[in-house]
């Protein structure tokens, strides 16, 4: 019974720092499933993405590198995402599944979830965009939704990711 | 005309001018002498040789590119190379059929949504065309177009699809009428992977995704390719060890002795594993066509080892064997050689290395051969065992029936090669793809099916520099005799963004992807047209379709048109008309070869009746086995058994002129070359036979084709020199003597 206590502790513990550093947490490959739309008035798309992640600990900078592909079309996804020592603030660059090009984000980290917004211009069509992005990290597995910035009831992805 | 052996003045000036001091074999059997002269250095050097042969094997390889059999100098080549180049990166397509046993539901779509994003991930794989790829127009809302087949698939899909119809902008739907089969198009970049790898890991997600329902089968220019590379060896290997054994055996039954069996076998073996590293040496990788060389020389190196053999066991001396047979069996080495060189004339760069490698090939292995036999010959036990008297009597009653009634033979001869020459020019030029894949393969049956529900595997691409209004006309033309959504073009996209009668800006072009824009569009005010076509020698309405689709491109202002049904239709027909041509200066070239070795210009119709009849007959056959199609091995066949025919009547014609040297009638010659070489004829003969009886077993068509091509020639061959031979020898001679 001791022996069980002493695990459930360890555990604990060992789920609290890893809830404390979501970026740490996202390192790794994941493949992904899911659904994204193009602009806020498109239809849904299903969509699959395979991403690698790699954290540099010393550094607190998770590098996200991978592609997602709808019927069709293939695109790129990528981002840096560095922490603040002493703080739940991030920023980095991102470039999500939609085209886009490489923008500057801001945002926070926070048991278990990394959340950022941006806004950037379409090259192609010369739409507007800003959307909050969120990563939730859960056990083995990592969920990206991301909404309209001006309207957060409107969604624009989601995607499950299992290693 | 009564060949009474004194030859010409002009033939004997002819080889003085050119320094032939020497025999029949040109000097060429010499190196069996030096090799007698000095054993200890040619046992070394042979062993060496065997050495760096073990050492070469391991390094065969295959030839993967399918293209390179229909390519040639030709501008039509010239313009399927260039656009080759122009795909950067490399790309191959590989089409995986789908078939379910009914009609696909929302859930199998589904399914196979989920496994067309699979495939997607696949190492090399860079884009998959489906259903699922297929977009209504582009709107406000959705700028790259909402997809027809959406996230949450429900039985409207079927209604959608037919919406889609509807909208006739001619594009494919990879769905057939009857929706109970896809076809997945997937590009692979050849950089990053092979296609075997490819291949390897489709089929993988392929057996995840599907269940029993499902068959899926993979097809595709490089898929076939790869196809026959991976059964090419397998059949190389079994061809050569089953000929080797078969051979050995019909040797040991012919001349029943162990020992006498090893000098003729042996020789010939060695010779045969030189002719491989040969092919590695020259850097030539192995084709379905070249596949049957080491076979070919296999025999041909034991019909030598037989006749030297046959001399060793009568005589008992190894050299006078050498010395007597060797000069003969060289200049039939000389003959074959001079077969495959005329090959090299076709411009193709597959058949070049075939030509090179069979014409250095027969030389080499001649010399293995001779050396082999002059090393083993010192050392093995001689035997007295009689070979089968059933061979000379066959031999014999034939020159008998030849020498006896010359006029009737001659005039039967050349009425059946009046008959057979008839029969042979009506034989069509015939090139089909489908015959060069492996006999279990699936996919014939696949291609099949891709043409009854897509229109086929293969794709023409028309070519046109003209205004947007030209191309669009020329489409509207090409549809009209094409069946429905077998075209791709840039006129499909201007329909579906709703204006056909203008080119597509760049900016309306870029939700495309890149490739397939490149593809179109070449980037220098060029527009492409793609058709998805069965092979066109698949079928008589194949080859219909293709005429008719090719005329009406060329009519319509095409600018070129190439592909692989276009380099199948044309670059197949003139490398037959090639290798015809070949197969003209193999036979002008071996006959005056022979001439010139028995100094005798009266020889040459003697030479050329005999050996063009069996040709003839072998290629008038081709009405009874191959419905009448002369596809480019029966030619290469017909130069090959031509340069081998003529063997046996450069060996009858030696004995003869021994014969006749010794001052004996025509008649009494004749029947002294019928006792010694006739025999060994009908022993040979019986022996290529056996020896060219495996490639009847092969997987391959064009290999069984090939061997069956040869047997025939030689079995007429044989029966016209024991026949024909003799009675034109001695024709001039029975009207004298009856006189």
């Amino acid at each position: 019974m001791r022996l069980n206590k002493l695990i459930y502790l360890v555990a604990t513990i060992a789920a609290s720092a890893s809830l404390a550093d979501p970026l740490a947490e996202m390192s790794g490959s994941w493949h992904g499933s899911g659904w994204a739309r193009e602009t806020q008035q498109a239809p849904k798309e299903t969509v699959r993405c395979k991403i690698t992640n790699t954290y540099d600990d010393g550094a607190q900078i998770l590098t996200l590198e991978g592609r997602c592909i709808v019927p069709g079309r293939r695109l790129k996804i990528s981002g840096i995402i560095s922490a603040t020592e002493g703080s739940d603030r991030i920023t980095g660059r991102w470039s999500n599944p939609t085209g886009l090009v490489s923008v500057p984000i801001v945002g926070i980290k926070r048991n278990g979830i990394v959340a950022f917004n941006f806004s950037a211009t379409n090259p192609i069509t010369g739409r507007k965009q800003s959307q909050n992005v969120e990563w939730r990290i859960s056990n083995d597995s990592l969920r990206l939704r991301s909404s309209n910035r001006v309207d957060p009831t409107i969604m624009m992805s989601d995607i499950s990711f299992r290693r | 005309m009564g060949a009474h052996w004194s030859g010409t003045q002009s033939a004997r000036a002819v080889a003085r001018i050119i320094g032939l001091s020497w025999g029949i074999g040109f000097g060429a059997e010499r190196i069996g002498s030096a090799a007698l002269k000095f054993p200890r250095t040619a046992t070394v050097g042979l062993l060496m040789l065997l050495m760096i042969i073990g050492a070469s094997l391991p390094q065969l390889s295959f030839d993967d590119d399918i293209h390179r059999v229909f390519l040639s100098d030709s501008p039509l080549s010239q313009a399927q190379l260039s656009y080759e180049a122009e795909q950067s990166p490399p790309q191959t397509k590989a089409l995986i059929h789908i078939n379910s046993t009914d009609a696909f539901t929302a859930d199998d779509m589904t399914k196979l949504r989920d496994l067309s994003l699979d495939l997607e991930f696949v190492d090399g794989v860079t884009a998959v065309a489906s259903p699922f790829i297929l977009r209504w127009p582009p709107s406000a809302a959705a700028p790259s177009g909402t997809p027809l087949l959406g996230v949450e698939l429900n039985s409207a899909f079927v209604d959608d699809l037919k919406r889609f119809n509807a909208l006739a902008t001619g594009l494919p739907t990879f769905l057939n009428d009857a929706l109970d089969a896809m076809l997945l198009s997937v590009s692979i970049n050849t950089n990053e992977t092979t296609v075997v790898a490819a291949l390897s890991a489709i089929k993988l997600v392929l057996a995840n995704a599907l269940d029993k329902n499902f068959s899926a089968n993979i097809t595709g220019e490089d898929v076939i390719s790869a196809e026959i590379v991976s059964k090419l060896k397998g059949d190389l290997i079994s061809l050569n060890l089953w000929g080797a054994l078969i051979i050995t055996i019909a040797a040991f039954a012919l001349l029943r002795n162990f020992w006498m069996v090893l000098l003729a076998v042996v020789p010939a073996i060695i010779g045969t594993l030189g002719v491989l590293a040969l092919s590695v040496w020259l850097g030539f990788p192995i084709t379905v066509i070249s596949n049957v060389v080491p076979i070919l020389l296999l025999v041909l190196g034991v019909a030598n080892g037989v006749h030297l053999t046959q001399h060793l066991k009568e005589n008992g001396k190894v050299a006078d064997a050498v010395n007597t047979v060797g000069p003969a069996c060289a200049l039939t080495a000389l003959t074959t050689a001079v077969a495959f060189a005329s090959i090299t004339f076709t411009g193709n760069a597959q058949l070049f290395e075939f030509a090179v490698l069979g014409a250095i090939g027969t030389l080499f292995s001649f010399a293995v051969v001779i050396v082999t036999f002059a090393v083993l010959g010192r050392i093995i036990p001689r035997s007295n065992q009689p070979v089968p008297q059933i061979s000379l009597i066959f031999a014999q009653q034939l020159v008998t029936m030849g020498t006896a009634r010359p006029k009737v033979i001659i005039l039967f001869c050349v009425l059946v090669l009046i008959f057979t020459t008839y029969g042979f020019t009506q034989t069509k030029a015939w090139f089909p793809l489908y015959q060069n894949l492996p006999d279990d393969s699936a996919t014939i049956a696949t291609n099949d099916a891709i043409s009854t529900d897509f229109g086929g595997v293969f794709q023409m691409i028309i070519e046109t520099h003209g205004e947007w209004a030209q191309t669009l006309a020329l489409v509207e033309k090409l549809e009209a005799v094409s069946p429905e959504k077998q075209m791709l073009s840039e006129v499909s996209f201007a329909r579906w963004l709703g204006h056909p009668n203008r080119q597509s800006t760049s900016n309306e072009l870029k939700i495309l992807p890149k490739a397939l824009v490149n593809e179109l569009g070449n980037g220098h005010n060029s527009s492409r047209i793609f058709v998805s076509i069965p092979e066109p020698m698949r079928s008589e309405a194949s080859l219909a379709l293709f005429d008719q689709l090719h005329d009406t491109a060329l009519g319509a202002g095409a600018n070129a048109i190439f592909g692989l049904p276009t380099l199948m239709r044309y670059e197949a027909v003139r490398l037959v008309e090639r290798l015809s041509r070949g197969l003209t200066v193999a036979a002008l070239g071996a006959t005056f070869l022979v001439a010139l070795a028995f100094r005798s210009v009266r020889l040459i119709p003697i030479l050329i009746i005999p050996n063009v009849l069996p040709l003839m007959v072998t290629g008038a056959s081709l009405h009874l086995w191959a419905q009448g199609q002369l596809s480019p091995t029966a030619v290469l066949a017909l130069t090959i058994a031509f340069g081998i025919a003529i063997d046996d009547t450069v060996h009858f014609l030696n004995r003869y002129w021994k014969a006749n040297s010794r001052n004996l009638n025509p008649t009494q010659a004749v029947g002294v070359a019928a006792r010694s070489a006739g025999q060994v004829m009908v022993l040979t003969t019986l022996l290529l036979s056996f020896g060219l009886c495996v490639t009847l077993f092969s997987d391959f068509s064009p290999v069984r084709l090939f061997g069956g091509m040869m047997i025939v020639t030689l079995w007429t061959a044989l029966l016209v020199d024991l026949l024909l031979l003799p009675a034109l020898l001695t024709w001039g001679s029975a009207t004298n003597a009856a006189q």
